[in-house]
């Protein structure tokens, strides 16, 4: 699976969630992150310069662990929500997990 | 597992995602993205290629540095893998003591304003004298220390993080200075400014603390130099003289000087926090390492007993704590910089 960029999320028919976040070292560290927290789904960019979006169909998952890996620091994920303007799908929270999903 | 493709349109332009920020190859295989402070930090020493100073094998720097920083004892692979827990940078610690220095300034001009030095009895103006301003020669004398650990540091994580607690002591000297100067107005009879060096030099409690800082002035290696400043006269210098003299000094009726010193004591805990890191980083690059450290702290560690006993001892005339209490107190917070790595403060 890959991390695809994409200048257009209307056109792709799938049910897509997931964060949209400020550009900058953050967001480039969750895109790993999600890469590697959800094995088996391509993880779409559609980077706007000043905030980028990051999604996944169905389902994204984003852990703590993962991002702290890719940030070289440790981070609560509660504290992104100051870089997270909107997100796409629903969230479910835990101290360790994000959890975007699909729900009708 | 299910795997879910993306089907996109064509006019979705779906591309693989080519990062538009790269890392730097210096940095190796990081496994992520460096950080800001890596960004500032990494492979700024210019010293270290062969020889050391883009001169003559033989001119005086070159000799220095092989003689006193590239034939020591201590064995590290990647010097470059340290790193200050705390991450300073110049931006940060630019930002982080403005906002120091405004609060420090405001004590001054709040306490000023309500007119607190004409208020002070005679015994805490003797305390002062005694313990305080003497501190701007202390001072002045890590801030050279500092300024050595940082200039033959062997990496620039190891340096940038001595070039800021250098600059903590200007910080400290300029402090000292400003209210030394507020005392001598204050008080002109006495000899606040005048004074100092005399005590400094000739007080006989002050001799212990000034036979170790010159001493610790001429150790030419890195690795002796690491161990008598960071390990010895810098923690118990400012154990002394701003951890337990911030209590003293409440007790003794000096509230502003008390305040003083106990910001000034938050920059000596950011030096610890990043010496205590590079002990656990020697320690982990090789073991033989702690063996060499405890060499050169088993010569030194002497020194800086006396520093406790002749410190708590000025400090207990402020009439508050007992000198065994302070030397108590002291030598526990010394002990908890440089045990965890199993080193020992006992003397040879």
């Amino acid at each position: 699976m890959a991390v695809l960029e994409i200048d257009d999320i209307e056109s792709i028919d799938q049910n897509l969630v997931g964060p949209v976040v400020r550009a900058g070292s953050l967001a480039e560290a969750i895109i790993d992150a999600v890469a590697d927290d959800n094995p088996g789904r391509d993880v779409l960019v559609l980077d706007r310069d000043d905030y980028v979006r990051i999604h996944t169909a169905q389902t994204c998952r984003l852990t703590r662990a993962s991002l702290e890996r890719h940030l070289g620091q440790p981070v609560q994920l509660a504290t992104l929500e100051i870089d997270m303007p909107a997100f796409k799908g629903r969230l479910r929270t835990r101290t360790d997990e994000y959890v975007w999903f699909y729900d009708k | 597992m299910t795997t879910e493709h993306i089907v996109a349109s064509p006019s979705a332009g779906a591309k693989p995602r080519t990062r538009r920020l790269k890392t730097w190859t210096a940095f190796g295989d990081l496994g992520r993205r460096p950080s800001e402070y890596e960004i500032l930090t990494h492979g700024l020493n210019h010293t270290t290629g062969q020889p050391a100073l883009e001169l003559g094998p033989d001119v005086h720097g070159n000799r220095w540095l092989r003689e006193h920083r590239d034939s020591m004892s201590l064995k590290v692979g990647d010097w470059d893998a340290f790193r200050d827990p705390d991450a300073v940078t110049y931006g940060s610690y630019v930002a982080m003591q403005d906002d120091q220095e405004t609060y420090v300034e405001g004590l001054l001009e709040r306490f000023d304003r309500e007119d607190h030095d004409a208020g002070l009895p005679d015994e805490a103006l003797d305390f002062l004298a005694l313990t305080v301003t003497p501190c701007r020669y202390l001072a002045h004398a890590e801030q050279m220390l500092s300024a050595y650990v940082q200039q033959l540091a062997p990496t620039s994580y190891v340096a940038t993080a001595a070039t800021f607690q250098t600059a903590d002591q200007l910080r400290r000297v300029q402090l000292m200075a400003y209210r030394t100067t507020q005392l001598r107005l204050a008080f002109p009879q006495r000899t606040f400014g005048t004074g100092e060096r005399a005590t400094w030099e000739t007080y006989p409690a002050w001799q212990p603390i000034r036979d170790a800082v010159e001493h610790a002035l001429v150790e030419f290696d890195w690795d002796r130099a690491v161990v008598a400043t960071q390990l010895v006269v810098k923690p118990v210098a400012d154990l002394l003289f701003l951890q337990q003299l911030g209590h003293e000094l409440a007790a003794a009726g000096a509230v502003l000087d008390g305040l003083l010193a106990e910001n000034l004591w938050r920059d000596a805990q950011r030096s610890r926090r990043w010496t205590g890191a590079l002990l656990r980083f020697l320690a982990a690059a090789d073991p033989a390492n702690v063996g060499v450290l405890q060499g050169h702290l088993r010569e030194w560690a002497g020194r800086g007993h006396a520093m406790v006993a002749a410190g708590s001892g000025l400090l207990a005339q402020g009439g508050g704590r007992s000198s065994t209490e302070i030397a108590t107190a002291v030598t526990e917070g010394w002990r908890e910089l440089i045990e965890p790595i199993g080193l020992t403060v006992e003397a040879a």
